[in-house]
């Protein structure tokens, strides 16, 4: 199971920290969701026996400078995020398949209906379950984010598209276990198994795009290598 | 009044709790114990967190690292897991608080988990 954490300067830890952190908690990788840290993936790959995935979590105003970024983002970074948060830029991300995540979805004035939903099934667009507010924050913020969630949930549910789970850690300290969430899950109305679903998907994602961007990958089923099917004639 | 009768005495679990804070935070059981209520309040209602009888046995901290052995009710372990969850902040200093096991009695949570 995966993660997706924020780290220094975007969050408040330096990224080893988080990263250790994740390792000791069950973790078997880490995404890091950078908008403006450039943490050294390959010494953190090295350092922690944890999978370390490059990831970049694009935070825009509007649609229009949030496409500038996915386009120049996309070659360089195995995970592209874009951070919701307003229905236009929840609208951008589920219709454009260059898009791996929308993060945040229901936060500030975003929303999402059915219609979105639907689209980012259709474009393989997860859509994150934001666990944050729940484990960090009180009152009527937290009851909003509940609110949220459960809707979320019964849109995602309904349109079969597929998602993430996370609980968007800022610092090491804000980090919890797999099956702590499974648990928190449980108590507002998860199904365990989607919650481990949802915290695996950020590795299989990972996984297929590595794939993707190796170099024998031609297209969906087509790769470049010797032909191993059988004997020759 | 008179002790209970075996069969009536409630069943506990212990989970072995392991928390991490700033080097120079201070925390002291009775705050973590607060933290505990509260977000199991929060969490679970007063009526769940009745249920989950949620209690700080031992507790240890220092040098931003410490571990505590939390009591609830035999199958109430995943709320309380839950609640633990939502332990983010104890006395205004950010804490992470990491469930490692559970133990049927405190001496093999002790045992097990914490040393």
């Amino acid at each position: 199971m995966y993660e997706a954490v924020h780290v220094a300067p975007d969050g408040e830890s330096a990224a080893a920290r988080v990263v250790a952190t994740a390792a000791r908690v069950g973790y078997e990788g880490v995404v890091i969701r950078a908008h403006e840290a450039t943490p050294d993936h390959a010494t953190l790959r090295e350092s922690a026996d944890v999978d370390v995935v490059d990831a970049v979590e694009i935070v825009a105003p509007d649609p229009e400078r949030a496409s500038g970024a996915v386009g120049g983002e996309r070659p360089d970074h195995t995970l592209v995020c874009v951070r919701g948060g307003t229905d236009r830029l929840n609208r951008f991300a589920v219709e454009n398949d260059r898009v791996d995540v929308l993060t945040r979805p229901m936060a500030d004035d975003g929303d999402v209906n059915h219609v979105l939903a639907n689209r980012a099934a259709a474009n393989g667009v997860r859509i994150e379950f934001d666990f944050g507010p729940v484990l960090r924050s009180t009152g009527g913020e937290r009851v909003q984010a509940l609110r949220n969630l459960r809707k979320l949930r019964e849109i995602v549910a309904d349109a079969d598209a597929p998602y993430v789970v996370s609980g968007t850690p800022e610092s090491h300290l804000h980090l919890r276990a797999p099956r702590e969430f499974v648990a928190v899950g449980e108590i507002l109305g998860f199904d365990p198994e989607t919650v481990r679903a949802g915290l695996r998907e950020w590795g299989a994602l990972a996984e297929r795009n590595r794939h993707r961007q190796s170099e024998s990958f031609v297209g969906p089923g087509v790769e470049r290598g010797r032909y191993e099917g059988g004997e020759k004639r | 009044m008179k002790h209970l009768p075996k069969h009536l005495r409630p069943r506990w679990r212990y989970l072995a709790v392991e928390l991490e804070a700033d080097a120079d935070a201070t925390l002291s059981r009775g705050a973590f114990q607060r933290a505990v209520w509260y977000a199991a309040g929060n969490l679970l209602g007063d009526p769940g967190s009745a249920d989950a009888d949620l209690r700080v046995l031992r507790f240890g901290f220092g040098d931003g690292t410490g571990d505590a052995v939390v009591r609830v009710r035999r199958g109430e372990v995943t709320p309380a897991r839950a609640a633990l969850a939502c332990v983010h902040e104890v006395n205004g200093t950010d804490v992470g608080v990491w469930v490692r096991g559970v133990s049927g009695t405190i001496r093999a949570c002790e045992g097990q988990y914490l040393d």
